[in-house]
């Protein structure tokens, strides 16, 4: 069979072609470190490379969000630190006020201490952020959390929003907490349950309650105004107590009973008086007639209860009863300040939790990163000693070819016929 | 009886013959470079002396060409197997350009739709910050220049492509033009004389069929006196002995902008459909490609748009204003047959582009109804018999009257990607709060409320509080009556909803949303937790402020819905990438092969019909010194008489 000259040169310069194509993908591969050009190299490949290069950057932007995240969370959690600090030395005034120890001079310098307390009180519920923005004013971070009226009182201007970030695919955190829920909303009392002393009283007793013991006996019906008033008689050994539950105050025309009697039986000075899964102690001796209401406590708040303080030890102590009824007020602060503690306290557990999560969360998205950055760099990335053994490879290849072209190129016949 | 006028004669005829030969090897070696030239061989033959006698000498019967009719055909085939295989490489290598996947496809617009929400998260990190937002809005810039560049890719590849199936279109006429006119000169003169076949004409002509079958495929039949027949694969007639038929090119009955169609002349058919190979077939097989990439980017562009305009218009912007769309996208384009005879006309829009698929339709109506057909697929879908039709997350209104036979083109998302343009200038703009946030009273009870998010109504539980969106935007208040009733008050007081409370399971309020912008039916929605509320309790509603991350929190989440035919546009995007690697991937096989067909054909072609410079230099040898010899028979000869006359003159 012949071979035209043409196709035998033809030939020759194609499969040199095809080398230099192969020479010149090569050097595209060791120049740029990646095997996948374009799409149609490797399209499956392809398509994940997309996907993982998408969750690359996704776990970036979380990560970067769990950080910015974790500045503010720091700043509310060490803030809330400070207003449990504040609460404390709130607390050990209260209870030093309470030990009847304290002179009418403590007392006022005490005032002025707690007034002072307060104060700072509403400037860390007022912190701002790195950025201006107001940590506890829930959604309107753009004006202070609180302010303070003409007639002292401390009033929430924020509302009740918070903030989730999300801080890995699908996975939010809470960011910020409200002031509403904080510092505003704490019920008063012990379980919600608040007691108060009749203004008429005349002996020197008090009562704190002791919370809830059953939780079922709490009904509607009680939260909705109802309370229950214990009223004692008699007195020595022959000290009684009764138990009523009604709407109203207790002995005013206005007084609704709604169950009558709910308990009633001999009191010894010291002990406790208990109904309808509420425990009251009572401390001191009661006079004949003196009563306490027991009632759902009205939502309160942390400012509320410094203020409340404050009223406390401005009371009168010059006569028993005078004195019973300023403790019974400071008992109630001391009751309330717990129930603050309580509030900052799980606030600060939710903030810390969200921390902790974003902490965990870091970890395994830097991982989770890592592993889609090698499946990526896998299904992209050159082999180096094998792209580079392969250039050689074809480099020698594309020579040998052109040496042979080129002696190819200079056979025929017609030069040996030249006289 | 044999005279020296004999011997001269046939040495005669011999130097004639060498001559012819050496000529036939002069033009082989001068045609070595002629684009379709076949070697030329002399045929001898010797002249018959009278019986019992040497031969009278040799003469040249005929000049044939190393000519295969199998091998020719099959070279055309391969020819335009390899042209519709290159152009369709080209164009996949244009396709998988505008879909990077180097460095985890940096540029393209997975990475810009993966900053794009990376902008989002950060507002949702702290809706607050202007440079935040700011960041975001050139996020949101950056993807709509990026679908409007991978658009205008796209669209001026399909320009190019059209202009290529024009340009192929008017060379196929010319070229079937001058095979008409070869033929009608080659039959002429193998009609004239008995001189042989016109060789060199018929070598010209078979070199226009190859560049014939390089613009198209086609078939080529040998026709009477030397003459050649050629069809097109879907067996139209376009050169039929002397007579051409010509082709062209028009947009067709959809007007501009749909997909151009291949006229041919004879009958006014549209033949475009079957047509393959050549540069017409490659180009017919790589708009497919370009068209079904243009709508997938379309569709996406479509669908970020609207699941983001959508999630604005449930929040309040900074200024506390119900969110105004961020992208504008253009919709789908509806083209109506030149040749429908009702007036009636069809708008249409995609109304949930989860279910929606990309691709071209053609609706028309038979007489059972409306019925749609996807361009790409075939695939017909019943659409019953209106004036709503719904298919695949569309839907079509038509108006006036359409009779039966009358079609519309749809392309939904042909122009999206262009068209995606970011409308919003102002950071402030982007809603990135709750419409509400509820916050408890000073509230005996223990009921507390969850945070407010969009819902369909529909979705809702019975029961559900609905305050008409007229409310929507101001303060609301709900107020418990008793332990199982409460009313909702506006900022003036006025009671405008009341409802029920259960112990067990508590209650769900919801306000609705303006309508438009929000879709029709969402709702904000939150619940009261279940637990025991006291006569009085309040929750105050009140419009999310500054700080509110809700409403662009849930934007953030669309990254990982599924928002286009059922995948997340990261998905959706990656599935692209892939059909278009893999379609290119395919079109470098197949351009591989078919350019390995190519050289093998043209190499056995080549093997019988090429110039071989030795073979030619060995003739060459030969034929000189066969003429040497002839010559030097007559020289012989002439000795001889010389011999014999001067034996005469001796005598």
């Amino acid at each position: 069979m012949q071979i035209s000259t043409n196709e035998f040169l033809l030939g020759s310069l194609n499969d040199l072609l095809q080398q230099q194509q192969h020479v010149n993908t090569l050097d595209r591969e060791i120049a740029t470190g990646e095997t996948m050009l374009d799409a149609s190299s490797d399209p499956s490949g392809a398509g994940q490379v997309i996907g993982f290069a998408n969750q690359v950057g996704t776990l970036a932007y979380d990560t970067a969000n769990g950080q910015a995240a974790t500045q503010t969370l720091q700043d509310s959690v060490s803030t809330l630190q400070q207003v449990t600090n504040l609460l404390d030395q709130l607390s050990q005034t209260a209870s030093a006020a309470a030990n009847g120890t304290s002179t009418e001079e403590d007392r006022q310098s005490d005032i002025s201490a707690t007034q002072s307390l307060l104060q700072q009180l509403v400037q860390l519920a007022n912190t701002q952020d790195a950025n201006g923005g107001y940590l506890f004013a829930g959604s309107k971070s753009n004006a202070p959390a609180f302010s303070t009226t003409s007639s002292g009182q401390v009033v929430f201007e924020g509302d009740a929003g918070t903030n989730q970030v999300e801080i890995a695919p699908s996975l939010s955190v809470a960011s910020t907490v409200s002031g509403q829920n904080v510092f505003m909303n704490v019920p008063a009392g012990t379980d919600g349950i608040a007691v108060s002393a009749a203004t008429s009283n005349t002996g020197n007793a008090y009562a704190v309650t002791q919370g809830v013991t059953n939780i079922s006996q709490i009904t509607a019906a009680s939260l909705a105004g109802a309370q229950y008033d214990i009223t004692f008689s008699g007195s020595g050994q022959s000290l009684t107590y009764q138990v009523t539950s009604g709407t109203g105050i207790p002995g005013s025309a206005g007084y609704n009973a709604t169950s009558g009697v709910v308990a009633s039986g001999s009191f010894t000075p010291g002990g406790s008086v208990s109904f309808a899964g509420i425990d009251v102690e009572i401390n001191g001796t009661p006079a004949s007639g003196d009563s306490f209401a027991v009632q759902p406590g009205a939502a309160t708040s942390l400012f509320q209860t410094a203020q409340d303080l404050i009223t406390a030890l401005g009371m009168p102590q010059n006569t028993g009863a005078q004195a019973s009824q300023a403790q019974q007020a400071l008992q109630n602060v001391l009751v309330d300040i717990k129930a603050s503690q309580t509030s900052v306290l799980s606030a600060q557990a939710t903030l810390g939790s969200s921390l902790s999560e974003i902490q965990s969360v870091a970890t395994q998205t830097s991982a989770q990163s890592a592993n889609a950055q090698t499946a990526m760099s896998n299904l992209q990335s050159a082999n180096m000693p094998q792209v580079l053994s392969n250039y050689s490879e074809s480099l020698t290849a594309l020579q040998a070819a052109e040496e042979a072209f080129a002696k190819v190129q200079n056979l025929s016949l017609f030069q040996y016929l030249v006289p | 009886m044999t005279g020296l006028s004999e011997v001269i004669n046939a040495g005669w005829s011999g130097l004639d013959a060498a001559t012819e030969a050496l000529q036939t090897v002069s033009n082989n070696t001068a045609n070595i470079n002629t684009p379709g030239y076949d070697v030329e061989s002399v045929q001898q033959a010797e002249l018959p002396g009278l019986p019992g006698e040497p031969g009278t000498g040799a003469q040249v019967t005929s000049i044939q060409r190393a000519y295969d009719q199998f091998v020719f055909s099959q070279m055309v085939g391969a020819t335009s197997t390899n042209q519709a295989a290159q152009v369709a490489q080209d164009n996949a290598e244009n396709l998988t350009a505008i879909f990077p996947v180097a460095s985890g496809g940096e540029g393209g617009l997975g990475a810009t739709l993966t900053s794009f929400f990376s902008g989002m998260n950060a507002v949702s990190q702290d809706p607050t910050s202007l440079p935040n937002r700011q960041t975001f809005l050139s996020d949101a810039n950056a993807l709509a220049v990026n679908f409007n560049s991978v658009g205008n890719q796209l669209a001026a590849n399909l320009t190019s492509l059209n202009a290529q199936l024009t340009g192929a279109v008017a060379q196929v006429n010319t070229l079937t033009q001058q095979i008409a006119s070869l033929n009608s000169q080659i039959e002429a003169q193998s009609n004239s004389s008995g001189s042989g076949p016109p060789l060199a004409l018929m070598d010209d002509r078979d070199n226009l069929v190859q560049q014939l079958g390089q613009e198209l495929g086609i078939t080529v039949a040998s026709g009477a006196n030397n003459t050649v027949n050629i069809y097109t694969a879907g067996g139209a007639s376009l050169v039929a002995g002397s007579s051409a038929s010509n082709l062209t090119v028009t947009s067709g009955s959809y007007g501009a902008g749909s997909s151009l169609q291949v006229i041919y002349q004879p009958n006014g058919e549209n033949i475009g459909a079957s047509l393959s190979g050549g540069t017409i077939g490659g180009v017919m097989s790589s708009q497919a490609q370009v068209v079904a990439a243009q709508n997938a980017v379309g569709g996406l562009a479509a669908a970020v748009a609207s699941a983001v305009n959508t999630q604005q218009s449930l929040g309040l912007d900074l200024n506390g204003a119900q969110g105004a769309d961020l992208f504008s996208v253009g919709g789908p384009t509806v083209l109506a047959d030149q040749s429908n005879t009702g007036s009636g006309t069809l708008a249409a829009s995609i109304t949930n582009t989860d279910a929606f698929i990309p691709g071209n339709f053609i609706v028309a109506k038979s007489a059972g109804g409306y019925e749609a057909t996807n361009i790409a697929t075939g695939q017909v879908t019943a659409l019953g018999s209106g004036p709503i039709l719904s298919f695949d997350g569309m839907t079509l209104t038509v108006s006036g009257t359409v009779n039966t036979g009358d079609s519309f083109e749809i392309e939904p998302t042909a122009s999206a990607a262009q068209t995606l343009t970011v409308t919003a200038t102002d950071p402030s703009a982007i809603a990135a709060a709750s419409p509400y946030v509820a916050t408890a009273g000073a509230n005996l009870g223990n009921i507390t409320a969850s945070a407010f998010s969009s819902a369909a109504s529909g979705s809702l539980p019975a029961g559900t509080v609905i305050v008409p969106a007229t409310q929507f935007g101001q303060n609301l208040t709900v107020k418990f009556t008793s332990a199982t009733t409460f009313n909702v008050l506006n900022a003036s007081n006025t009671v405008i909803a009341s409802g029920s409370f259960s112990a067990s399971s508590g209650a769900e309020i919801a306000i609705a949303y303006p309508s438009p912008p929000a879709p029709a039916g969402e709702v904000d929605e939150m619940a009261l937790s279940p637990g025991t509320p006291a006569t009085g309790d309040t929750f105050s509603f009140t419009p999310g402020g500054v700080a509110s991350n809700g409403n662009i929190l849930a934007m953030t989440g669309l990254s990982s819905q599924n928002l286009l035919s059922g995948q997340t546009l990261t998905s959706a995007y990656s599935t692209l990438v892939g059909q278009v690697g893999s379609a290119g991937q395919t079109a470098s096989f197949n351009a591989q092969a078919a350019s390995g067909v190519l050289n093998q054909v043209q190499s056995v072609q080549q093997s019988i019909s090429g110039v071989n410079l030795d073979q030619q230099a060995a003739d060459l040898v030969v034929y000189q010194q066969a003429y040497q010899a002839s010559a030097q028979v007559i020289a012989s000869a002439q000795t001889l008489f010389d011999d014999l006359l001067t034996a005469m003159q001796a005598a």
